[in-house]
Parts: structure tokens; sequence; C-alpha cells
């Protein structure tokens, strides 16, 4: 049986994926798309792969929102 | 097809999903159990072969090593395309950065977060590092630790603008990072195929369990993977910084 730990943190990953679909503004859906990547991570760690949560923790939480953020600054300048 | 027509049939068919959803469901082997002959081995036989004690790595860039430089150059490849698109176009000028012409009060000017950015920045950079350095002993590994580097350029951007980056990361040295790292993952592989052995067969003395010096050539293809994820992930962070803050149209815009 997973732990008690193991649910909670998939019931705040399921929440959290929810909160990404919900925001529909694209600089809010970054930020929120960053603490998805980052409950994923502790989501891999609680089931023990550590590894896989490290690489999560970078590519889902800081370099993905980084893209897309910085994507979403040029658009906005190019749009002015 | 009318709206209730449509809905019937949407709740037909998720209906039928959710039954086939379950039956596969139910099937599965139970939480936690594992049955799979091939991870129980690896796990036992990482230590004993390869003085490694982080499995995953063992796998990754040992056991199966050749997987992995595909996946590297899948990586080296896409970031390539991105530096491609993100490129000079002919109607497009290069200015000054943006967030330091006269006159503009960049973020970046403020104290606290140079300071805490400065500060961050080291501590990440230190992380990364002894993440790519200890991937055989502990968690991580060169990709982990490559990515964090890539982070600590980013906070190097925040804390003190676009001609830090520059001057600590040039581009020619990215790129030379980038294709390097990628290379010696190659070069490594080509190094034991010219030594008699099979392609990437892990030649170098294995060291001593739990020491930085275990699993032999795991720290060098670490570093490999370490330097290109590193440089690859900095140069495509920087070349977006580079369109955000100094490209421009001709002609102004």
């Amino acid at each position: 049986m997973p732990s008690p730990v193991q649910v909670a943190e998939l019931l705040v990953v399921a929440m959290a994926g929810l909160a990404v679909v919900w925001t529909r503004e694209p600089v809010r859906q970054t930020v929120v798309v960053g603490f998805f990547g980052l409950q994923l991570a502790v989501l891999f760690f609680t089931f023990q792969a550590p590894d896989v949560a490290l690489s999560a923790l970078a590519v889902s939480s800081v370099a993905l929102p980084l893209m897309l953020l910085l994507a979403l600054a040029r658009m906005r300048r190019g749009r002015r | 097809m009318t709206p209730r027509q449509r809905l019937l049939a949407f709740l037909l068919g998720g209906m039928g999903l959710a039954g086939l959803l379950a039956w596969g469901m139910a099937g599965l082997p139970g939480f936690g159990s594992h049955r799979a002959a091939y991870g129980q081995l690896v796990t036992r036989l990482s230590v004993p072969l390869r003085n490694t004690t982080d499995v995953v790595t063992a796998v990754n860039l040992d056991f199966r090593g050749f997987d992995t430089i595909g996946e590297e150059f899948i990586l080296f490849c896409s970031i390539t395309a991105t530096a491609v698109l993100l490129r000079r176009q002919t109607r497009e000028i290069v200015g000054a950065p943006r967030d330091q012409r006269p006159g503009r009060r960049s973020p970046g000017r403020d104290d606290g977060v140079l300071v805490l950015g400065t500060a961050l920045g080291a501590l990440v950079v230190c992380f990364g590092l002894y993440v790519v350095g200890h991937g055989q002993l502990t968690p991580g590994g060169g990709f982990q630790g490559g990515a964090i580097l890539a982070g600590g350029v980013a906070l190097l951007y925040l804390a003190s603008g676009l001609r830090a980056v520059e001057r600590a990361a040039p581009e020619w040295l990215l790129e030379i990072g980038e294709a390097v790292g990628a290379g010696s993952f190659v070069a490594v592989g080509l190094a034991s195929l010219a030594a008699g052995a099979a392609f990437l067969q892990n030649l170098l003395p294995l060291g001593t369990p739990g020491t930085i010096t275990a699993g032999g050539a795991l720290g060098l293809i670490n570093g490999a993977v370490g330097l290109e994820v590193a440089a690859g992930t900095s140069l495509v962070v920087y070349l977006f910084l580079v369109q955000l803050l100094r490209i421009e149209a001709a002609g102004g815009g």
C-alpha cells in the first residue's frame, strides 16, 4: 500500500495539474507550471526515485518556466 | 449532430474508455510489487561489477551507455535547432542590451537582488559541480548537475544583467563547451574501441565504492554530459536573452 505521504502527494500533484489547466493567463500559468514541476519532483522523491526527482526539479521547475517566461517576454515586446 | 447527440456519443465513448481502463487497472501488479528480473539483477550487480552505488548512473552511462549517447544527441540537436531559430535575421540588428541602456533602471541594479543573486549563484554553481562529480555515488550526475549549472547562469543574469553573462560565459565558450561535452562522450567510447574492447566498455580502474574514484569511466562520462548539458542549456537561455534584450527589427521596433 502507498504510504499516507505518497497519497497526499499524489493528490497535490492532481490538484496542481488542474490548476495549470484552469489558469488562463500565460505568465501566471508559467508560475503555476513551475509549482506543478516542483510537486512532481517531490512525488518522485516520495516514491524513492531521487535521480528522477533531481531531473524533474532541474527541468520542469527551472528550465521550462524560464524558457516560457523568456519566450513570453519576447512576444510581448514584439507586439508593442 | 445536435449537442444532445454529441453528449450521448461522448457519454457512450467515455463509459467504454472508463470500462477498459478499470479492466486494465484490475490486472496491474500490486503496489510496490516488483516482478521484472532486470531491475533486481542490476540493483544487486551494480556494486560488485562497477563499484557504483548509484545504480541509475551505472545503468544510464555504463550498462546501457549506448542508449544515453543517443539521448545526448537528441539534446544536442534540439539545442542546435533552437540556436538556428533564435539567430539574428537579415532584417534585424543587434543593439546594446536593453536592461543596461542609459536612462533605464533595470531591476538587476537593486542592491538586494544583486547580493542575493550573486550569493545564490555561487551556491548553485558549487552544488551543480557537486552533483556532476558525485553521480556515481549519490543520486544525480551530468544531466541533473548540468541543468543546475545553467540555473547559475540565469541567476547571474538576474543579479547583474546581460553584460555580466557575456563576460562570464561568452557565446563562443558555450558553443565549444557543448560540442566538446557531446564529443567527449563518444570519444570515451571510441577510446575503449581503440584499446581493443567493446564500444564504451569500462576499462578504467574501478576505484573504491563510496569514494569519488568509484566507477572508472563513469566519472569521465558524467563530466562530459555535465559539460554538454550545462553549456547547451546556458546557450539556449543566453540566446533567448539576446532575443529579448539586444535584437530588434532594423529601423526601430
